[in-house]
């Protein structure tokens, strides 16, 4: 159980959660600075290896999207684990701490 | 983590402003059964469901709730557009305006501020998914209340979204 609930958070998902946090920073750059010419091409780059990242990831891991669901293999979406369930190898206490 | 998507899940356009409607509305977004509140159960008790499947329609629910609560906000901002004083006093919209203006507050029909107090998340599934049917049930009983009220505003496209409303939760079990 813990080997397969820490399987999803690998270092190619710490890799798309560092790009993302760029991706977001720009964004946010951008917003109050529509006209930067470096921000732009940065921001376009960072966008073209996240959707790279991405795409690996939701091929051999799961989806991170509902909409990047491979539906050949069934929904895979509502796997576990979720976020929440990623890392330190700790069960879930499925029943609630009072059970 | 969530992404934003720049459109609407249903489209709102209302020709004619109406206070009194917006200010009756407006507890769809804040009130005791509204979007917000929607959102903050279905969000907040994910993380004890015993089952990835539940989890995964409280995610799906619970964002789609955030999207609801932008059309609330839309059909109320359209409804008090452009709107004088006197319109504002006729409707008795006054009580809101002197509070926020036609600023988009989450609150009550009655002025009440939205309150966490409406919502439960006992991680306790089976609670917790009986409290989300209870709130269905108020959900239902709510859009009648607004869909008969007479007034100059068509229909139609509150009528259609209150279904989208009423038929997304039997998903949730």
């Amino acid at each position: 159980m813990n080997n397969r609930m820490m399987g999803a958070d690998t270092p190619l998902l710490e890799k798309i959660r560092a790009l993302s946090f760029v991706k977001t920073e720009l964004e946010l750059y951008l917003d109050t600075h529509p006209d930067c010419c470096a921000a732009l091409d940065y921001y376009y780059k960072t966008v073209e290896e996240l959707k790279d990242l991405v795409e690996e990831y939701e091929g051999t891991t799961g989806p991170l999207t509902a909409i990047g669901t491979d539906t050949t293999k069934g929904w895979s979406w509502v796997n576990e684990p979720w976020p929440w369930q990623m890392g330190n190898g700790a069960p879930n206490n499925r029943q609630g701490g009072m059970n | 983590m969530w992404i934003y998507e720049k459109k609407l899940q249903y489209p709102v356009k209302i020709e004619t402003p109406n206070p009194k409607l917006a200010g009756m509305i407006i507890t769809a977004l804040g009130g005791p059964d509204g979007e917000l509140a929607a959102a903050t159960r279905y969000l907040n008790q994910r993380y004890n469901m015993p089952d990835g499947r539940v989890i995964g329609i409280l995610t799906d629910v619970g964002s789609e709730e955030l999207g609801h609560m932008e059309i609330v906000a839309s059909i109320v901002h359209q409804l008090t557009r452009n709107l004088t004083h006197d319109e504002i006093k006729a409707a008795g919209f006054d009580k809101y305006y002197v509070d926020h203006g036609v600023g988009i507050y989450p609150c009550s029909a009655a002025g009440v501020p939205f309150d966490a107090m409406a919502i439960a998340s006992k991680g306790d599934p089976l609670a917790d998914i009986h409290e989300d049917l209870a709130a269905d049930a108020a959900i239902t009983q709510m859009q009648p209340l607004l869909k008969n009220r007479r007034n100059p505003l068509k229909y139609k496209d509150f009528s259609h979204f209150g279904k989208t409303l009423k038929n997304r939760h039997p998903a949730i079990i």
